[in-house]
């Protein structure tokens, strides 16, 4: 019995000392978003503002269109997980459903793609862009960062697929389903929480990425956050802590709401496809 | 078989038809296109900058809305330098009639993103860039030689002796050829607590010390002296802990030998592109270098910009050299030293220089509207269009403003060290400046930390360099 509560009361510190390393970093942000530029630079520093300022905020929507970059953001990320997550479905439940001539060397093909670095293909897709005239939009960013989502998702959903029983398959193929109602009716909605955990991936790789937009992107109306943030640093100038923080702060909310609705299929989703049924 | 055809058929002509109507409108290329809009006399109006009224916005009358549906992308770095020319493309685009893109990237990504530009995509009609990355595109046949254009259709107000002289040779010119405007002046500057200057008491005691009166010092040795005065570790009765200060960290801590460097006649490659820094002058740089060290804070070596620049506005520091930019850490409500310092040039008289230039790209779609676009933000009212957003005059009319001169107490110094410059603190050498810059840094670095002598990095740099500049086929 005591030897319980001690290994609890371990549990519970290393837990807590995990919550801190964790969710520190993220509570200084916050915090310094709302500190002015003399308390940001107190010495020693204010572990908690003494007093509260949206000076910062101000300042990001007024000298910065954060309000743009945030809007361009959500469209971009959105739009390239439902478009990664459609293809991948799909492709997913083809490669672990149907058998035919060179299945394995296009799965591995797939996967090949992932492991080339992202980089590599900045050059080329810039050529390729300004030749059909998408470079500097949204749309063309989309098309690069559901290339780039593609290998993990489909790989991550022939797992989840895998993981189904055939014999569910062939019950619904004697009752009369057609392929697709199979896959719509019956294996789609059994990989729910799969589908969120994929869909949380795509979603932050494209809402996070930089180096690609970097290249793509050209003009102020079409920037993404992450480019937009950077540009508020100056070489040989103070750097604007209280400012990138307000923006930083903003732009962690579409990731708390994600954390806060989907956190229940995100336990269930990790360990789905790691065992095949 | 024929329907799985059919369809293949169906999508590829889909996609061709798609990708058809994504495709830029071609544009008839191999001349020039000439301006469309009629010439009327234009009075452009904006509000007094430093309350001097602005009266040469219409480019000396050379501007009158002739450049009417022409559109020009200028690129440069995000920040300040987007916004002063966003300002001044307004007024232009009211005088000339053409439009006026800034397009801005973030700074460390900017360089490649613009090179990747003006090789492959071609979209801007003008760069605004460093220095030395201006010339490396006109090494590389990337940007237009401007005389032509101030040949046939200049303001007559443009008045290029009016340039601070040594701006126009070091910015404007590359090989002979004018390829760039000068921009944005920079210059490391000396700043030096100027209450404990002042101060009677402790004049007296430096007098007592050293048997010299304390007075801001232009030479190297008096440098030094004044340092050691100011160190506690070397005389406890001093009101600074630290005699001096700059940045030392890996990428800045080439500044504090390059400062040197030309004061005591060197220089990094001459026009030839050969090092000219293994030799006396480059040995007492080092060795004035390691002097500093002993009265320089004790974490030196990690002191970027922001440590740097907040260790100085501590008060624990007598005298910096740093980039005109810590005035406003200075200056602001948090120092401790705001109102209480004075500007100078660094001790030895030749500082290193920064700086911007702006040039037109060879594939500008209208280089007449560009070229107009570059004259006007770098003429005498032009700049001072650009001056809210730190952008300094590079023109000595400018500065002989009084209204000017006296909305900052740093531009008597700035001008008296750009006079004295002569070393761009990124090698003037075209396609590798950033790989000399690195090989500065490590030598730097290595002497800083004790790992080698001065004479053996100067050595080793001096090896590197040679290989690098060879390696793309430059001079020696």
């Amino acid at each position: 019995m005591r030897k319980q509560n001690v290994e609890k009361v371990i549990l519970y510190l290393l837990l807590a000392l995990f919550v801190i390393v964790f969710l520190f970093p993220i509570y200084w942000a916050v915090t310094t978003s709302f500190k002015s530029a003399g308390q940001i630079m107190k010495v020693p520093p204010e572990f908690f503002p003494s007093s509260w300022s949206l000076q910062n905020y101000a300042e990001v929507f007024t000298k910065h269109q954060i309000g743009t970059y945030f809007i361009n953001s959500l469209i971009v990320s959105v739009t390239t997980t439902l478009c990664a997550i459609i293809v991948a479905t799909f492709a997913g439940y083809g490669f672990s459903r149907f058998k035919f001539k060179g299945r394995a060397f296009w799965q591995y093909a797939i996967i090949v793609m992932r492991m080339v670095p992202g980089l590599v293909f900045i050059i080329p897709y810039y050529i390729i862009f300004q030749r059909l005239g998408i470079l500097d939009t949204l749309f063309g960013l989309i098309i690069v960062y559901i290339t780039a989502a593609l290998p993990l998702a489909i790989w991550l959903f022939m797992g989840f697929f895998d993981e189904l029983p055939t014999e569910m398959f062939e019950a619904a193929k004697i009752d009369g389903c057609s392929e697709f109602g199979t896959y719509w009716r019956i294996a789609l909605p059994l990989i729910v929480p799969g589908i969120v955990v994929a869909a949380i991936l795509v979603f932050l790789a494209a809402y996070n990425e930089f180096s690609l937009s970097l290249v793509l992107i050209f003009t102020d109306q079409n920037k993404t956050l992450p480019l937009g943030i950077s540009g508020m640093i100056q070489l040989q100038k103070d750097t604007p802590f209280g400012t990138l923080a307000a923006a930083g702060t903003i732009a962690f909310i579409p990731a708390l709401i994600l954390a806060l609705t989907t956190q229940k299929y995100v336990q269930a989703g990790i360990t789905a496809g790691a065992v095949k049924g | 078989m024929k329907k799985k055809f059919n369809v293949i058929l169906l999508c590829f002509l889909t996609l061709t038809i798609v990708l058809s109507a994504c495709s830029p409108k071609t544009t008839e290329s191999g001349k020039s296109p000439q301006p469309e809009g009629e010439f009327k006399e234009v009075t452009v109006e904006a509000p007094d900058v430093l309350g001097i009224k602005l009266t040469d916005l219409n480019g000396g009358g050379t501007l009158g809305g002739q450049y009417a549906g022409q559109k020009i992308v200028v690129a440069t770095r995000t920040g300040d330098f987007a916004d002063a020319l966003k300002n001044a493309a307004k007024y232009f685009e009211e005088a000339s009639g053409a439009t006026v893109e800034i397009q801005s990237f973030p700074a460390g990504n900017d360089v490649e993103k613009i090179q990747l530009d003006l090789n492959t995509g071609h979209h801007f009609d003008a760069v605004l860039m460093p220095v030395a990355n201006v010339h490396g595109y006109a090494e590389g046949g990337l940007i237009q030689d401007l005389q032509p254009y101030i040949n046939t259709i200049a303001s007559p107000n443009l008045d290029i002796d009016d340039f601070i002289p040594s701006l126009w040779e070091s910015y404007g010119l590359y090989k002979g050829r004018m390829v760039a405007f000068p921009y944005k002046p920079d210059s490391q500057l000396f700043f030096y607590r100027k209450d404990l200057f002042e101060d009677p008491e402790i004049q007296k005691q430096y007098k007592e010390k050293t048997g010299m009166d304390l007075a801001v010092p232009t030479t190297v040795e008096d440098f030094l002296t004044v340092a050691e005065f100011f160190t506690q570790k070397s005389n406890p009765d001093s009101p600074t802990k630290y005699g001096y200060s700059s940045m030392a960290s890996k990428t800045n801590s080439r500044l504090i030998w390059q400062n040197r460097l030309a004061a005591f006649g060197g220089n990094d490659v001459d026009e030839k592109f050969k090092p000219e820094f293994n030799n006396e002058a480059g040995l007492k740089a080092m060795e004035t270098m390691l002097e500093l060290k002993k009265y320089a804070p004790a974490e030196w070596l990690q002191l970027g910009w922001d440590e740097a620049n907040a260790l100085f506005a501590s008060g624990e520091v007598a005298m910096m050299e740093q980039w005109p930019g810590l005035y406003s850490t200075i200056e602001s409500d948090n120092s401790k030293v705001k109102g209480k310092v004075g500007y100078g040039v660094t001790p030895g008289g030749s500082p290193t220089m920064g700086g911007w230039a702006i040039a037109m790209t060879n594939t500008a779609k209208y280089p007449e509207a560009t070229y107009k676009f570059l004259e006007y933000v770098t003429s005498k009212d032009g700049e001072l269009l650009k001056i809210n957003n730190t952008m300094d005059p590079t023109r000595t009319s400018n500065y002989n403003r009084s209204e000017v001169l006296a909305s900052n107490p740093m531009y008597p110094a700035l001008l008296d060290s750009l006079s004295g410059a002569k070393i761009l603190v990124d090698p003037d050498v075209p396609f590798v400046s950033a790989k000399l810059c690195d090989i500065m840094e490590n030598a730097i670095q290595a002497v800083l930390r004790e790992e080698m002598t001065p004479q053996a990095a100067l050595d080793e740099m001096e090896q590197n360099f040679i290989k690098e500049i060879k390696a793309v086929g430059l001079g020696l």
